[in-house]
């Protein structure tokens, strides 16, 4: 059984890997970048999306800022899987951290998915999430989707990965919750500059339909042609945030390199669940007896069937 | 009592110009929506609640409203025809309000029970013959009534332009206040096919699962109205977690539909909104129009083309790129998950 502590300290690291000539960031310089804007004494960080694919890309020695989908093809970067873990389990061991993994490509059973791992203090893989949702970038690195769910543990919580599209989905966040999920994490990208409303559509919805913490971050800079943007945050119920609009703690340098840090209280979280307990009044008997009909028609009228 | 109350309708609706909104020339397209912000106050009799909602339903008809709609607990005002139950419950919560009328171990319900021949018959005649006067669908917000099995439900009647009764609502999940009231949640999504659209009803609580309003838009609605009494201060990231969210997860039209005021120790606020998808407001806020005010009565009037919606939904099906397979794989799994693991309430801790 692990121990849990009823407090932590969790970072959303939004960052791209490429600094705005081109050359890449060291490693090292990520840690002491890191190390530095976290405030010390992290328990979770999380790294956005497609961290890990710019990390495989960079093992080729490609410029992942030009580089094109049909060249990556021919890389097999579902393959450089070495340095990729290499600089997660560095940064887990170094800031004695656990660290939720940027997204990476991942080959099983010849399928290919994106990725997100969760690499405890030791620099273990305590875990992996494959994309449910994958978007049209992720069809042409030929990703396939993934149909299933599993929450991680570690001694920072219980983890359900919401990666990217997946964090708009309320059936993933029910279905994680409902499993024993008390933070969510998102690594994810955006490219577009996205108003507050089209934000709180992605996990913050998700944090408040599950009344658990949620951890959202961006990438940001130049990834394959394409240019992210985005506000990582850390997103509590609005019970219990300081200004009742759930976003506990936002960037305020959207687009740009930021680490951003605050402490979940689970005693807190607990209190605010028993205070309004919304599980308490789901009509479980008449959602199993009508979902999955109501499933078959959207796929109907959706042409998919 | 339905007697004097149709008595008062007819002398006041012949005022009225006699040509219904829905006469010819209505667009099914384009629908005009008046949602009445209303004020809890208890009425004297019958005929003071008939008032009440035939003045505030001129008020939506007279700005072109085609559909008219009510907020949960519209026909809560009727406990005033308790004697003295406006003393009674001026220092108190409901419950203790019960407790006083009927004695220790009475709940809401029983009350509610107990009126329920007049409550009906008056919230039943009142808005059958002012749709019927307006020529307008009339939402009429939630009644407690007792149905066949004795138990008693949160109900919305849904009356058309006729002045017949369309269909019910039942409320399916109840607030923990309301399950210690003695209410009971349904165990059905009505689908209400009108001249104004196809509607879905979730009731307030109800908007809170996503479960509801994707149940709702696999069976082709478009227009979601939520009937609402929230007991708590207005906050507007609070309030857009219900129903604006269930309307960004389907692409719909959501009309939120707020009671206000203070009664029996509960403070009820919000605001009467109109909802639609990001890309339909220009300011990508997803939300169309919104009552000046989380405490007054006011009457909020918005057309919704429907055209549009499905012009956007053409271009951007919410339903196209769901992982139905993993839906179907998992989630009811999880729902067995927990349901054997919360015995002693749920943890996160």
């Amino acid at each position: 059984m692990i121990h849990r502590p009823t407090n932590i300290a969790a970072c959303a690291i939004q960052l791209g890997l490429i600094r705005p000539d081109g050359l890449r960031i060291e490693l090292s310089e990520e840690i002491k970048y890191i190390k530095e804007n976290s405030g010390g004494n992290v328990d979770l960080l999380v790294f956005p999306e497609y961290h890990g694919l710019l990390l495989q890309l960079l093992a080729t020695g490609n410029d992942p800022r030009t580089t094109g989908v049909p060249e990556i093809l021919d890389l097999n970067l579902h393959k450089k899987m070495d340095d990729l873990f290499s600089f997660y389990a560095e940064i887990a061991l170094s800031l004695k951290t656990n660290v939720v993994t940027g997204s990476y490509l991942l080959e099983k059973k010849d399928r290919r998915y994106m990725s997100v791992g969760i690499f405890d203090r030791k620099g273990n893989l305590a875990g992996y999430q494959n994309k449910t949702h994958t978007n049209d970038f992720d069809s042409r690195l030929g990703v396939s989707r993934g149909i299933d769910l599993s929450v991680i543990e570690c001694d920072a919580g219980r983890i359900g990965v919401m990666m990217g599209e997946d964090r708009f989905i309320p059936e993933v966040s029910r279905d994680l919750s409902l499993r024993g999920t008390n933070i969510f994490v998102s690594p994810c990208s955006s490219n577009i500059r996205m108003n507050v409303f089209q934000q709180a559509c992605g996990l913050w919805r998700q944090v408040q339909s599950e009344q658990i913490y949620g951890i959202e971050s961006y990438l940001v800079g130049t990834l394959l042609n394409s240019t992210y943007y985005g506000s990582s945050a850390i997103i509590f119920p609005v019970e219990i945030s300081h200004d009742r609009s759930g976003f506990q703690r936002i960037s305020d340098h959207a687009g740009l390199n930021q680490v951003i840090r605050e402490e979940l209280d689970f005693i807190k979280l607990q209190g605010n669940i028993e205070a309004y307990p919304i599980y308490f009044s789901l009509n479980f008997d008449l959602y199993r007896s009508k979902l999955m009909g109501a499933y078959e028609k959207l796929e109907k009228f959706s042409g998919l069937d | 009592m339905p007697q004097a109350i149709s008595s008062f309708i007819k002398t006041h609706g012949s005022q009225m110009s006699g040509k219904s909104p829905l006469s010819a020339g209505l667009s099914y397209d384009v629908v005009t929506v008046g949602a009445v912000q209303m004020q809890m106050e208890l009425v004297r009799n019958g005929t003071h609640y008939a008032k009440k909602v035939f003045e505030l339903t001129r008020k939506a008809v007279e700005q072109g409203s085609q559909l008219v709609v009510f907020p949960e607990d519209s026909a809560t005002p009727l406990l005033g025809l308790i004697p003295g139950m406006e003393k009674i419950i001026k220092n108190r919560d409901i419950s203790s309000a019960v407790n006083q009328l009927a004695g220790d171990g009475a709940r809401v319900a029983d009350i509610f029970r107990a009126i329920a021949p007049a409550a009906k018959s008056i919230y039943v005649t009142t808005y059958s013959q002012i749709a019927k006067c307006f020529g307008v669908y009339i939402i009429a917000g939630s009644i407690f009534l007792p149905d066949d099995d004795g138990k008693v439900y949160n109900q919305c009647y849904v009356f058309g332009p006729e002045g017949e009764v369309v269909g019910i609502q039942k409320k399916l999940n109840l607030f923990q206040m309301e399950s210690g009231w003695g209410l009971c949640p349904g165990c059905k999504h009505e689908i209400f096919e009108t001249r104004v659209g196809r509607i879905g009803i979730p009731i307030c609580m109800d908007v809170t699962y996503f479960e509801t309003c994707r149940i709702l838009a696999s069976e082709g609605v478009e227009l979601l109205i939520m009937p609402a009494a929230n007991p708590e201060v207005y906050h507007q990231w609070e309030q857009l977690r219900g129903l604006w969210a269930r309307v960004q997860e389907n692409y719909l039209y959501g009309v939120q539909c707020c009671m206000v005021g203070d009664f029996a120790g509960l403070q009820l606020r919000g605001h009467t909104s109109f909802y639609a998808p990001l890309d339909m407001t220009d300011d990508r806020s997803g939300i169309l129009k919104t009552s000046e005010t989380p405490d007054m009565e006011e009457v909020v009037v918005y057309s919704l083309d429907y055209s549009k919606l499905r012009k956007l939904r053409e271009k951007q099906n919410p339903f196209a790129k769901l992982n139905y397979e993993l839906f179907r794989r998992s989630l009811l799994k999880a729902y067995d998950i927990y349901l054997s693991k919360s015995a002693g309430g749920r943890s996160v801790l």
